[in-house]
């Protein structure tokens, strides 16, 4: 199993190892994104910026990029500073005006200006298959690099919920019902889920799966159990809604009406039955099958124990 | 003390460090006060307390020559809900980041039980209720007689009943990521994490044969875990060329493996032992329908989560092609392990052995699976402003585990004999699938202010051991349009037509391993059926899927800005369901009945969201901001109840008796499920003295409501004696209003004071939590909630331990804060 991992990892270090020369960033064609880059040139001076953009460029040095690009540029391209994200201004200089503004350009070109530098990232190489590049959504739509508002990833808001629900003003309404998970409280952001940038799962999970992405805080229900339950080994989603129930532990229905759903074997499970253990109240069917996550005992075949 | 000495150390780490950097430190504390709150939600996830605070800690030092920085942020420090992070490294080089993060779930705090802790994973009662189960004349209990026993339930409880320290778990996360960049082409990232999880949480101890016969009662079931994970990345890129490495090893530890608890109504010893071990509880008539000798343990034991590890390592390429093209290939392959060793079928013998591991088909679990998953695209531009990107993507999921022969001890009962039931042989199946799709997505963007997608794809998913296999086609538009330089609207239209093979109700028979020879009733799940063949199960069932979403973003001035934004999401489950003869061939006496070809389970599930978020700054004094949401969702389902002890005989017999046979359009029942959700909430800040006072204020209010509509079979039977009765519950609503009123006043430049004032709402109403109408027959005690049934016979009773949540509750919290940067 060991041995198994370590060729893994030489097989793909060993390249990386050798071809580790600096790269060129993947700079973008400025006139393609706005035609009205034609003839304009690098200025090279980020102090020309400062003459008539003090306010913004004060607030802008207070950021990673600012900071990175002025102490130890790696590239041409972050030496250029200003320019590097606005392209060449020289014939901004020369009559300013807002013609090769950002919001000029469409929100692929505006994130082509972006994946110069991050295309490759850990973070960032599945944008590509991402549902926000599918749905016009831009990097600038989220993140504001002219400016640190938040802790971290420069985003447009102080908290990164803001930002999301911006757009997904359902999933805020969703958070708020009994049984959610304590993002409103600031114990989890939707990144603890989702990677905005795309990924390799289904709804841009962090993980290649949905279950894979739930078990990196509930890896108890990883298992593998000796007797499985399959929707739940297959999908948490079938049974739980990650952005909050009315029904207690995220259930998408409450409590044999979920089960229902799917067993009809007779007797009491197909039936919610009145004033039994097997039935509705407590937390139903679970009351006695308490293992719907899968079990590991030899008398588990039932879930029950 | 501890926390004392965490706090000091970090207000005084930062400041030794880059001392000629540029500095600014700041720290709020704060006294605090907060009313009475007797009710675990109110801190479900927090922890607010009277008492002095430090809400908030925060550092930044940055040298702007090295570019190194420093950073340290601290929220609620040394309370159970901080978090503490600490930040250091070089821009555009190298970080190093340490995390802490607690976080604490209250379940209840509001638990009763007879049960005490002996030991870390093992409950017991001081002294067992001790059910009768025949008369003084010889005769069997019968539900007249139930009030016998349910006075000595109601005196034992009264006996043994105290109050459990709150119920819920304590996770503590620590994280250390290390980040490095050598230069613009590499990147790698490691993280360690560690957490542990402390505590108890609700959960349930059933014994005895099988419901409605299980001796069952609610329990606090003990958490002592500890997960660690490992986690590698690596980028590498050149012009046209990168790769990005990713690897991932958690482990998952459980202290506790075994949790045992013991049965409260076990009897008088029969044996005269003092151990009540093997003990036959209850014996009925020879010859009637009510007979159900068993030999119950007197402790019941449960297998808790057990150890495992996974490992997980991703390859991505991505690259660069004609027509400006990119592709990225990603495989990966994925195990998780755990092979924790068995318990015996049985806490105690039962006569027969039961509680020794030479009886398992093996020691240890064994349990292995794989997975493997591939995924490509290439997305590249035939014409300029035109995006088409084909892909493709498989998951596959091996389950390993070797397959073997089990039987189901059910419940820690057995017959007197030690035998168990033949139908209760079962096999260890191993569920794998596999997941592919292809697809096509083109985007169209013919001006800045406006994009246009399309996509269509197929995805089809390979099931082992279900009822059957599902493609789907699915077509997706998208519409992003700026028609104004204020306006943005935004449409999607999802549909999918997802259809199964021919679903194959009888591909349960495969779990169980008896012969035919062995069947001795008429419930046989192996030769006849497991689920009535009507059912189907809606993951793997025919599907049509509607989706739709419109929403306008408006920002019609600079500092106003709103949106909102409709999306409803429709899942019609119609499989076309015909009627079958699930027995003809058997040679039973039922091989001609027919079912009535009526699809049972979820048939459709449907939601609409309407939602509003506004954000208005007229100028630096005031931000002003609202957001609302009313959603619904409507659930339709439908059930059928039979009995399965019937399945073999002539089912023309017992049409027409409540719930017998599975022919009988009698024994239908629905359920309409409407689930409301209202939100509002309204928020802002205003500079009363600009650089001097300011005041922020924020108001929130959500209500959920869920009702169950239920009709059909039961809906008229008798609610106390029946076997199968059910109503329309009352609605379960949840109520919450919370109002922030903050004010803060700048003394200096260093100092600022403030006052904060918090008031909470929340009024919960719900049927299964707590013990409203007759879901509840209380005896003695509000948490002792009686079992009816008809003949008493296995004195079936379900002490309640607590609700999910403790209980309504309003409170007020004020505090008085002090902020001092530095």
């Amino acid at each position: 199993m060991k041995q198994r991992w370590i060729s893994v990892a030489i097989f793909v270090f060993a390249p990386v190892a050798l071809m580790g020369a600096a790269r060129a960033p993947r700079e973008v064609n400025w006139t393609a994104l706005n035609p009205a880059f034609a003839d304009a040139g690098f200025v090279k001076d980020p102090s020309v910026c400062l003459t008539c953009h003090e306010e913004s460029i004060t607030k802008y040095r207070h950021t990673t990029h600012a900071r990175a690009f002025k102490a130890s540029p790696r590239t041409p391209l972050e030496a250029l500073d200003c320019e590097a994200c606005h392209g060449p201004r020289s014939r901004h200089v020369e009559n300013p005006g807002d013609e090769l503004a950002f919001g000029r350009m469409t929100a692929e070109g505006r994130s082509a200006v972006c994946l110069q530098c991050h295309e490759a990232g850990n973070e960032q190489k599945h944008w590509l298959a991402s549902a926000h590049r599918s749905n016009g959504v831009a990097c600038t739509d989220c993140h504001l690099v002219m400016e640190r508002r938040s802790n971290t990833a420069l985003l447009g808001a102080r908290d990164q919920a803001s930002v999301c629900y911006a757009c997904h003003a359902d999933v805020r309404g969703q958070m708020q019902k009994i049984s959610h998970h304590p993002v409103r409280e600031g114990k989890m952001e939707c990144t603890s889920c989702h990677n905005p940038h795309g990924s390799a799962g289904p709804a841009m999970m962090r993980r290649a799966t949905i279950t894979d992405t739930c078990y990196s805080c509930h890896a108890d229900k990883r298992g593998p159990f000796l007797f499985e339950h399959p929707p739940a080994r297959e999908n948490c989603a079938t049974c739980h809604d990650a952005h909050g129930s009315n029904n207690p532990t995220l259930l998408l229905a409450r409590g044999s009406f979920l089960c229902t759903q799917c067993h009809a074997y007779g007797g009491h499970i197909n039936v919610p039955r009145y004033n039994r253990t097997s039935t509705a109240y407590g937390s139903g069917c679970v009351n006695c099958h308490i293992a719907p996550h899968g079990s590991n005992h030899p008398s588990g075949a039932k879930l029950t124990r | 003390m501890k926390k004392l000495t965490v706090i000091i150390a970090l207000i005084l780490f930062p400041s030794a460090l880059l001392a000629q950097a540029e500095n600014m430190s700041e720290v709020v504390t704060a006294v605090q006060g907060v009313d009475q709150v007797d009710s675990a939600k109110f801190n479900e996830y927090r922890d607010l307390d009277t008492g002095f605070y430090l809400y908030s800690l925060r550092y930044r030092g940055y040298e702007a020559d090295s570019a190194r920085f420093l950073e340290l942020r601290g929220n609620q420090v040394g309370r159970d809900d901080q978090h503490i992070a600490v930040e250091a490294g070089k821009y555009g080089s190298w970080g190093v980041t340490a995390e802490w993060n607690s976080l604490v779930h209250r379940l209840t705090n509001d638990a009763f039980s007879p049960y005490s802790f002996s030991g870390k994973n093992r409950l017991v009662v001081p002294e067992v209720v001790g059910i009768l189960t025949t008369t003084a004349d010889g005769r069997k209990y019968l539900n007249p007689d139930a009030a016998v026993n349910d006075q000595k339930i109601a005196s034992f409880l009264s006996r043994n009943l105290h109050e459990l320290p709150e119920l819920g778990t304590q996770r503590q996360r620590g994280t250390l990521v290390l980040q490095y960049a050598p230069a613009a082409s590499i990147e790698a990232r490691l993280s360690l994490t560690q957490e542990t999880k402390e505590g108890e949480k609700i959960s349930y101890g059933p014994i005895g044969d099988r419901p409605p016969r299980t001796l069952g009662v609610e329990i606090p079931e003990p958490i002592d875990t500890t997960s660690r994970e490992l986690h590698f990345e690596a980028a590498w890129a050149a012009r046209r060329v990168d790769v990005q490495f990713e690897f991932s090893a958690p482990t998952f530890e459980n202290d506790i493996d075994t949790f045992v608890w013991q049965n409260m109504y076990a009897g008088p010893d029969s044996d005269g032992a003092a151990d009540y071990n093997n003990d036959v509880i209850l014996a009925g008539a020879v010859g009637t329908n009510d007979i159900f000798r068993r030999a119950v343990s007197t402790f019941g034991q449960r297998a808790l989560f057990p150890d495992n590890n996974a490992t997980n390592a991703m390859l991505t390429v991505g690259f660069g092609g004609p027509m400006s093209g990119r592709g990225t290939v990603t495989a990966a392959l994925g195990r998780m392990e755990q092979d924790q060793d068995l318990l015996p079928y049985s806490y105690s013998s039962l006569t027969k052995d039961w509680n020794s591991v030479a009886k398992l088909p093996r020691l240890s679990a064994g349990a292995e699976i794989n997975t493997t998953l591939v995924d490509a695209q290439y997305d590249f531009k035939p014409a300029a402003r035109f995006n088409v990107r084909p892909y493709f993507r498989s998951y596959k999921l091996d389950d390993d585990t070797p397959e073997a022969r089990w039987q189901y001890v059910t419940q820690d009962a057995a017959s007197p004999t030690g035998g168990v039931s033949y139908k209760n042989k079962r096999v260890n199946l191993r569920y794998g699938f596999e997941r592919r799709s292809f697809g096509i997505e083109t985007t169209w963007a013919p001006a800045r202010t406006a994009n246009f997608g399309l996509v269509l794809q197929r995805e089809s998913v390979d099931r082992d051991h279900r009822e059957a296999q599902t493609d789907e086609n699915m077509l997706r538009a998208t519409a992003s349009l700026r028609p104004l330089s204020w306006l943005n609207l935004r449409a999607r239209y999802t549909f999918g037509d997802r259809n199964s093979s021919e679903y194959d109700w009888r591909s349960a028979a495969s779990s169980y391993w008896y012969d035919p020879a062995e069947v001795n009733d008429h419930d046989n799940p192996r030769f006849t059926f497991y689920n009535h063949p009507d059912l189907r199960r809606f993951d793997v069932s025919d599907r049509r899927r509607r989706d739709f979403d419109l929403s306008a973003s408006l920002t019609p001035a600079p500092a106003l800005g709103f949106s909102i934004s409709w999306a409803t999401r429709d899942d019609d489950y119609d499989s076309d369901v015909r009627p079958v003869r699930p027995m003809a061939g058997t040679g039973f006496e039922s091989e001609d009945a027919q079912t009535l070809g009526r699809q049972l389970g979820l048939l459709a599930r449907s939601s609409g969201v309407l939602s509003f978020d506004a954000n208005w700054a007229p100028g630096d004094r005031y931000t002003l901001t609202a957001f609302a949401s009313i959603e619904a969702v409507d659930t339709d389902q439908r059930g059928m109840g039979f009995n399965e002890d019937r399945k073999m005989e002539n089912q023309a017999l017992y049409v027409g008796q409540a719930g017998q046979a599975f022919i009988d359009p009698a024994n239908i029942w629905d359920t309409k499920g409407e689930d409301r959700t209202r939100t509002l909430g309204i928020g802002g800040s205003f500079a009363v003295i600009p650089e001097r006072l300011d005041v922020f204020a924020d108001y929130a209010y959500s209500r959920g409501t869920t009702d169950l509509h239920y009709s059909g079979f039961g809906a008229d039977a008798p609610l106390t004696t029946a076997y199968y009765a059910f109503r329309t519950p009352e609605t379960a609503e949840h109520t919450q209003h919370t109002a922030n009123v903050r004010f803060e006043y700048r003394v200096s430049e260093r100092i600022a004071v403030g006052l904060r004032y918090l008031y909470e709402e929340f009024d919960t109403t719900d049927w299964m939590q707590g013990p409203i109408g007759g879901w509840a027959e209380t005896v003695g005690s509000d948490y002792f909630l009686r079992d009816t049934t008809r003949d008493n016979r296995w004195g079936n009773r379900f002490v309640r331990m607590a609700g999910y949540l403790a209980p309504s509750y309003s409170t007020n919290v004020a505090s008085l804060t002090v902020r001092y940067i530095w």
